[in-house]
């Protein structure tokens, strides 16, 4: 069966207050990636049986940002999937909140989400997973992994699942740490300057949600977003 | 090349090396065997500048100026190549990125031109053959799921990447069949020259038999007790090292 896909794009502070309301009907699926540095932003995605969703976003800032993405499985079969990496510099504040929602049964969700705060920056991720007492293998997975670079940034990762279904697998795991002074100090024996090698493992992080971008300048905008110029 | 006088170093406080002294000269190949716990990995760690340890006396050499006053990436530039005994995985970083940066670090410190793109990738290709690396590999990240056979062959690959002057392998035999084993032997080989110098350390005899030293050292609680020609290594295995320890008085 071939799939309608539908993509969308939203971009900088412009994008609004509301990111906006998207229904993905049977069958068909979503691509949205939203890039921002400023603002409150919120999303809802509604799936309807056998829809698709691939959802993800970069939040970049030295001042406040914040993203809240509730998605709704309502329809069996339907699969979402969520990317998102945030970054607070300076005195920045970035938030995130996620809800999954798996309404019917069958359905699957996937979140990965990655912070860094750097200088005294503040980051924040709220991911909730809800499986509804009818939810029968319902598959979800949720990930927050998060780096601080500096002795006075800090990141909060709160996962939260409430499952009333039985029939389940559903996994999470968060992670709250510094870069790997294994892995810069090897990089360091072959010769890499100890800024290089900061830098490298850094952009290691991010490129593992930036890979899922498939459009190639839009991954460097996004890039561009998380390191600008210095 | 490299002069070693009473090196003493210490990890939290713990005395682990307690006054070593070791020559190496250009061409020569060492091999540094001992007991677990002797601090054989320690000396290869504090050679690299591995900031975990503290120098806390002796004086090393190298090319004639002084190596403890050198960052790691210093050391690493001016020819000091350590294969690890435990590589690390570095997600997210490309094999050909790394290789990239540090060859381009490498080969300013030696005074030539940085390779252009389609060079580097042919001196990747190569490199990769010594060692029968599969150059798929270079797509993938540092590491990051490679087997463990794949791993020291990846640390021998970046040896011959980087052409260094000195190259310490800790344990690299460690963890290999007996395939792997005369893979990466038989890359040690290759690059073995008049200008360089390698330091083998290991635990079995059975690297010795591919990759011949000219010197083997027995490291014991943090000095080298005894040293002598290749048939060292040969007694060590048939005999152990009792016969050497209980006559080594502290």
């Amino acid at each position: 069966m071939e799939q309608k896909t539908r993509k969308v794009v939203l971009r900088g502070a412009g994008c609004g207050e509301c990111g906006g309301c998207y229904e993905v009907a049977a069958g068909e699926s979503l691509e949205l990636y939203q890039l921002c540095g400023e603002d409150d932003h919120k999303v809802r995605v509604t799936l309807a049986e056998g829809a698709r969703a691939k959802l993800l976003f970069v939040a970049s800032t030295s001042g406040s940002v914040s993203y809240d993405y509730r998605v709704e499985l309502n329809g069996a079969g339907a699969e979402a999937e969520l990317w998102g990496l945030f970054a607070a510099r300076e005195r920045g504040v970035a938030k995130v909140h996620t809800d999954m929602r798996h309404n019917v049964a069958d359905c699957r969700s996937n979140q990965q989400v990655r912070g860094v705060a750097d200088d005294e920056g503040y980051g924040l991720f709220e991911g909730l997973v809800y499986v509804a007492p009818d939810a029968q293998r319902t598959e979800a997975y949720q990930q927050s992994r998060n780096v601080v670079l500096s002795p006075a940034a800090r990141i909060q990762t709160l996962p939260q699942l409430e499952i009333y279904a039985d029939d389940v697998k559903c996994s999470h795991g968060a992670t709250v740490g510094q870069m790997n002074e294994e892995q810069i100090y090897y990089m360091r024996q072959r010769g890499l300057s100890e800024e290089d090698a900061r830098k490298l493992q850094l952009g290691g992080f991010i490129r593992q949600v930036l890979d899922r971008v498939d459009d190639e300048p839009l991954r460097e905008e996004m890039e561009r977003l998380l390191f600008p110029a210095e | 090349m490299l002069k070693v006088k009473n090196l003493h170093a210490s990890v939290d406080g713990k005395e682990i090396l307690r006054g070593i002294d070791f020559e190496v000269k250009a061409g020569e190949v060492h091999a540094i065997m001992g007991p677990n716990g002797s601090g054989k990995s320690t000396f290869a760690s504090v050679l690299a500048g591995n900031e975990k340890f503290e120098v806390t006396a002796g004086e090393v050499e190298y090319e004639g100026e002084n190596l403890l006053e050198m960052s790691i990436e210093e050391r690493a530039r001016k020819g000091i190549f350590l294969g690890f005994q435990y590589p690390v995985e570095i997600p997210g970083v490309s094999m050909a990125n790394f290789m990239k940066l540090a060859v381009a670090e490498r080969r300013k410190a030696q005074g030539l031109e940085p390779l252009t793109a389609g060079q580097m990738l042919k001196y990747m290709r190569e490199k990769a053959a010594v060692v029968e690396l599969d150059a798929k590999l270079m797509n993938r990240a540092v590491n990051e799921g490679f087997s463990g056979g794949e791993k020291k062959k990846n640390e021998i690959f970046q040896m011959a990447m980087l052409e260094p002057r000195l190259s310490l392998l800790d344990e690299t035999d460690s963890g290999l069949d007996i395939d792997a084993l005369r893979i990466v032997a038989t890359g040690v080989n290759r690059l073995r020259s008049e200008s360089n110098a390698t330091v083998l350390i290991t635990h079995y005899q059975r690297l010795l038999d591919y990759i011949v030293p000219d010197f083997v050292h027995v490291l014991y609680k943090g000095r080298i007790i005894y040293s002598g020609g290749k048939e060292l290594a040969l007694k060590l295995e048939k005999e152990g090292y009792d016969w050497l320890i209980n006559d080594y008085k502290e």
